[in-house]
């Protein structure tokens, strides 16, 4: 999987680390990695803000309306956001979010006021880079005044009040659609072992394949949704940049150059065309054989038909020849 | 692979060919549990030819190497079937097609039952079961059979009707019963890697089969109570020789029916820690089955030949007459003793036995 060139620098950090630990820290019972930073400003500022968000796409089928006290965030042609607010210590417990979810923090005052806890963190996440591998490296963006670390599971949104919302929304769209291609990948990467097994089965198909069949099927489904989810992705992605450049298009550009996702848009594609070659090559053999095998079985029914009335006249000839 | 349900199933068809047997030749009394035992052994011997092939197929072994050994094992088992004939009964009754020639044959008939769909084997199955009943009437099939037993002529055409339709197991209609097996044994193992039965396989176990037992009964429960119903000159509808459609189809319901049920039983993982003892006694008894088929005869068989002929002139002369029902009944259980006990000994001993001596011929 791809890592964002996570440089030592103040502008990339490991937010994997960071907003974990971050969160740990702020923890009256584990607060060891702040120890080990000497960080006791790893404290969230005052006007700290906690959002679990939920990121659903909108197909012909309508989601559900949000339950109360929900905030809804925006609303695309593509994506509903929404979030529930939560406290400090409900965001920092280390449960796994559902599918489609994310920890929002928001700090809404100027990014200029809390540099040295944004400084503190880089270091703190730094020293604790090497206790973790995420999948996806994290991303620490700063834009008019605007901060934003970014972490696949965790959001943390600092700037004035008057900008945060623009930002917010931005980021929220845009890992939206790094969320979708890192299931993409995920899911086809899953998919290689099974398709190393199968791709025996697109030179030859015999009668103990046919229990495979409907596994071959749904993988086939599987494969063809996947591409159906890259087509819808794709134009979300590969868009020109935007003149003039707004604080949101700026947004979307650098998550996009940073998470590399038009490289990984393009990896997708030839990972999913060599499995779709695999199951249509599959899907032929099986077809043909199934097609084979119906008129085989018709032509030893009635060679079988044949070797009967075979039989029963040897047996007519034998009993008259007999001395009985 | 070991399955206690085949090892269990087949034992008790062990015990009940021996029980049968004994009262038999040694009392000339039939037991009412005659006629179940043979059906279940040839039905159990394709199922475990269909463990066998998966295993060879799992180990990648060669096609062609598959057909060899499966071959050379048929033609071992066809003659060992006359050699038994010879060696236990009388020359004379080499061609009488008994149930070892049976199974050789079919052995080789799996072979192409195999590579051909399930489908056709059932069709070919349900063709046996169709024209066999027919095929007798053609054959003139009494005219073969005098007094309960098969006697045929040293011709060239009555060994060929013996082993097609009038022996004691021709091929029609007793081939569809191993083909049947080993058609279930496809529907509950697969045809590959052995993988564990499927809840709908065993549901067609205990539907199936208990529905063609059912079928029997009533079919037979009608014939016992409305005899006015049928033509006088009608067959029997539960005999085994020679074997009735009704006949065939309460056995290989009982075969398919027992099999799902003693699966559930035995082999399902919640029951892996059971009947410890009792498993290991079937155990015994299925691993070496061909060796005590064998040998149960030769224990009351060889001694009725030749007490006969010591104390009179005729070997067969204490044929059916040699003891009360009783004691061969007794005669029966100490031979399935004494056999448990003899092949505990050879397996400790690793001596051979009739089925490491068809694995070292043929594969």
């Amino acid at each position: 999987m791809i890592r964002s060139e996570a440089k030592p620098s103040l502008n990339v950090l490991d937010a994997a680390n960071a907003a974990n630990d971050v969160a740990r820290s702020l923890t009256a019972a584990a607060p060891t990695d702040s120890q080990v930073a000497g960080t006791s400003i790893l404290t969230w500022p005052e006007t700290s803000q906690f959002w679990f968000v939920c990121l659903e796409p909108i197909t012909a089928n309508e989601p559900p309306p949000p339950p109360q006290g929900t905030d809804v965030f925006f609303r695309s042609a593509a994506i509903r956001a929404t979030g529930t607010p939560v406290s400090r210590d409900a965001f920092q417990l280390p449960t796994t979010l559902p599918k489609n979810h994310l920890r929002l923090a928001v700090i809404a005052q100027p990014a200029t006021q809390v540099a040295e806890w944004i400084d503190r963190l880089q270091e703190h996440t730094l020293r604790c880079q090497n206790s973790s591998t995420p999948i996806v490296g994290s991303v620490l963006l700063s834009f008019s005044g605007v901060t934003l670390l970014w972490h696949p599971d965790q959001l943390v949104l600092v700037g004035p009040p008057d900008r945060i919302a623009i930002a917010r929304d931005a980021a929220l769209s845009a890992h939206y659609y790094e969320m979708q291609v890192r299931q993409l990948e995920s899911n086809i990467d899953q998919a290689w072992e099974q398709t190393h097994k199968d791709a025996p089965l697109a030179f030859e198909f015999g009668e103990r394949a046919i229990g495979r069949l409907p596994n071959l099927s749904h993988q086939f489904q599987e494969i063809l949704s996947w591409r159906t989810c890259y087509a819808r992705l794709a134009p979300q992605i590969l868009v020109p940049h935007v003149h003039p450049p707004t604080l949101a298009s700026q947004i979307g550009e650098r998550f996009r150059e940073r998470l590399r996702l038009e490289e990984r848009l393009e990896h997708i594609d030839t990972k999913l065309e060599a499995q779709e070659r695999v199951y249509e090559l599959c899907s032929h053999r099986s077809s043909e054989y199934m097609v084979a095998r119906t008129g085989h079985q018709l032509e030893w029914i009635i060679i079988l038909l044949l070797l009967v009335q075979t039989v029963m006249w040897i047996i007519e000839m034998l009993a008259n020849s007999s001395g009985q | 692979m070991r399955f206690t349900s085949i090892d269990l199933l087949r034992t008790l068809a062990i015990a009940i060919m021996v029980l049968v047997h004994f009262t038999e030749n040694l009392a000339g009394y039939t037991p009412i549990v005659a006629g179940i035992g043979a059906p279940l052994f040839m039905f159990l011997s394709g199922v475990s030819y269909r463990l066998w092939l998966n295993s060879q197929l799992a180990r990648d072994r060669a096609d062609n190497e598959i057909s060899r050994v499966t071959i050379r094992r048929g033609l071992f088992l066809f003659a060992l079937g006359f050699l038994f004939n010879v060696l236990v009964w009388m020359p004379e009754d080499i061609f009488n097609w008994d149930v070892l020639t049976l199974i050789g044959f079919s052995l080789m008939a799996m072979e192409w039952a195999r590579r051909v769909s399930t489908v056709v084997v059932l069709s070919l199955c349900g063709l046996i079961f169709l024209v066999s009943p027919a095929v007798r009437e053609v054959a003139d099939w009494p005219s073969y059979w005098n007094e309960g037993f098969y006697d045929p002529n040293f011709s060239m055409a009555d060994v060929l009707l013996g082993f097609l339709a009038v022996g004691y197991f021709p091929i029609l209609p007793w081939l569809m019963v191993p083909l049947v097996g080993f058609t279930v044994g496809t529907d509950f193992f697969g045809n590959g890697r052995t993988s564990e039965p499927t809840e709908r396989a065993l549901r067609r176990g205990y539907v199936g089969g208990g529905l063609m037992i059912g079928l029997a009964v009533t079919a037979v429960f009608i014939r016992n109570y409305f005899p006015q119903w049928f033509p006088a000159a009608w067959p029997d509808i539960w005999s085994m020789f020679p074997p009735s459609p009704i006949y065939l189809m309460g056995v290989l319901g009982w075969a398919w029916f027992s099999f799902a049920i003693a699966y559930r039983w035995f082999d399902s993982r919640s029951s892996s820690h059971q009947f410890l003892p009792l498993r290991g006694i079937a155990h015994t008894f299925s691993k070496h089955s061909l060796s005590i088929y064998l040998l149960h005869h030769v224990l009351h068989v060889w001694p009725l030949w030749i007490w006969g002929a010591v104390t009179t002139d005729d070997m067969t002369s204490l044929w059916r007459s040699a003891t009360t029902v009783p004691q061969a009944i007794g005669l029966a259980g100490i031979c399935l003793v004494v056999c448990y006990l003899i092949f505990r000994w050879w397996e400790h001993r690793q001596w051979p036995t009739a089925e490491t001596c068809m694995r070292r011929v043929c594969g």
